[in-house]
């Protein structure tokens, strides 16, 4: 008997404890992930409108803004459309559409780049805004990033056939978590890019 | 038992609902990009607040499943959640 197999017993005679379905367990786990990284992003936004007000610089590009958001949402839908395909037993569907979000999350990496190469410039970290626009982009990429890297493996697993109708929780965590990161831009696109009057700012 | 929320639907059925999400979000955010120019001061910070939570309800309920876990946990507390047989 495996030792997590003696201590879940071991625990359900002294404790009348239950494993429940790893499945269950999945989803839970990962769902208090995203909640306590919910108030991670919550508290960085926030911070924007502490150290900075509303104001933001003139020199932000608001459509490039627009046009990474609407990439973001793209990938989710792929996101959607891969998780649905890996549910029915569609492999070859679901497979194509992770490839597909990983493809748009790069876009959005370059456009990111394009992004900070302007602003290093234009309002660079030593300035308010420029503190809370690199923090709030920065901790997002890394979020994009891990996002990639994640979605790469279970396409990897989907490739060697893994994935099932039955068994597809690997393609479930990876939409969700991505899906989160597309949630996450929700809030930041507006703080950064929407929220107040634009204000001449030069570097400092 | 919580549901699966794949289950009983088809796949184009499913295709498509996450099509009009998609499209529904795509509306919400060109509504903000311009009310963001055409607004200023509270009456802007309120529609852009309202934009962004209806966006994140929409994204939560039907590309992440929330009501999946709450499903989950309620199963756990009534005692109906499935157990590993192994």
């Amino acid at each position: 008997m495996a030792m997590t197999d003696l201590l879940h017993a071991d625990l359900h005679e002294k404790y009348g404890t239950k494993a429940y379905s790893s499945l269950t367990m999945h989803r839970l786990g990962l769902w208090l992930f995203i909640i306590s990284d919910a108030f991670f992003f919550a508290a960085l936004i926030s911070s924007r409108y502490f150290v900075d007000g509303t104001s933001r610089p003139d020199t932000l590009i608001q459509e490039l803004g627009l046009v990474l958001t609407a990439v973001l949402l793209l990938s989710s839908l792929s996101a959607y459309r891969a998780e649905v395909a890996a549910s029915h037993g569609d492999t070859e569907g679901a497979k194509r559409w992770i490839l597909l979000t990983i493809l748009a999350g790069l876009v959005f990496l370059g456009g990111v780049v394009f992004e900070w190469y302007e602003a290093f410039h234009d309002f660079p970290p030593s300035t308010g805004f420029g503190t809370t626009f690199f923090t709030l982009t920065g901790i997002h990429t890394t979020h994009v990033i891990s996002g990639i890297i994640l979605l790469a493996f279970v396409y990897r697993r989907a490739a060697r056939g893994e994935y099932g109708p039955d068994h597809y929780w690997g393609v479930e965590g990876a939409a969700k978590y991505w899906h989160f990161v597309d949630l996450a831009w929700v809030f930041i696109y507006p703080t950064l890019y929407l929220v107040g009057e634009s204000v001449e700012m030069g570097a400092h | 038992m919580a549901a699966d929320s794949h289950a009983g639907e088809s796949q184009g059925t499913q295709n498509k609902r996450g099509l009009i999400v998609l499209v529904i979000l795509a509306v919400l955010t060109v509504a903000e990009f311009f009310a963001a120019i055409w607004f200023e001061d509270a009456l802007q910070l309120i529609l852009l607040g309202i934009s962004a939570v209806l966006k994140a309800l929409a994204i939560a309920h039907y590309f992440m499943h929330w009501r999946q876990i709450l499903d989950h946990i309620g199963d756990i507390a009534a005692g109906d959640a499935e157990v590993d047989e192994d």
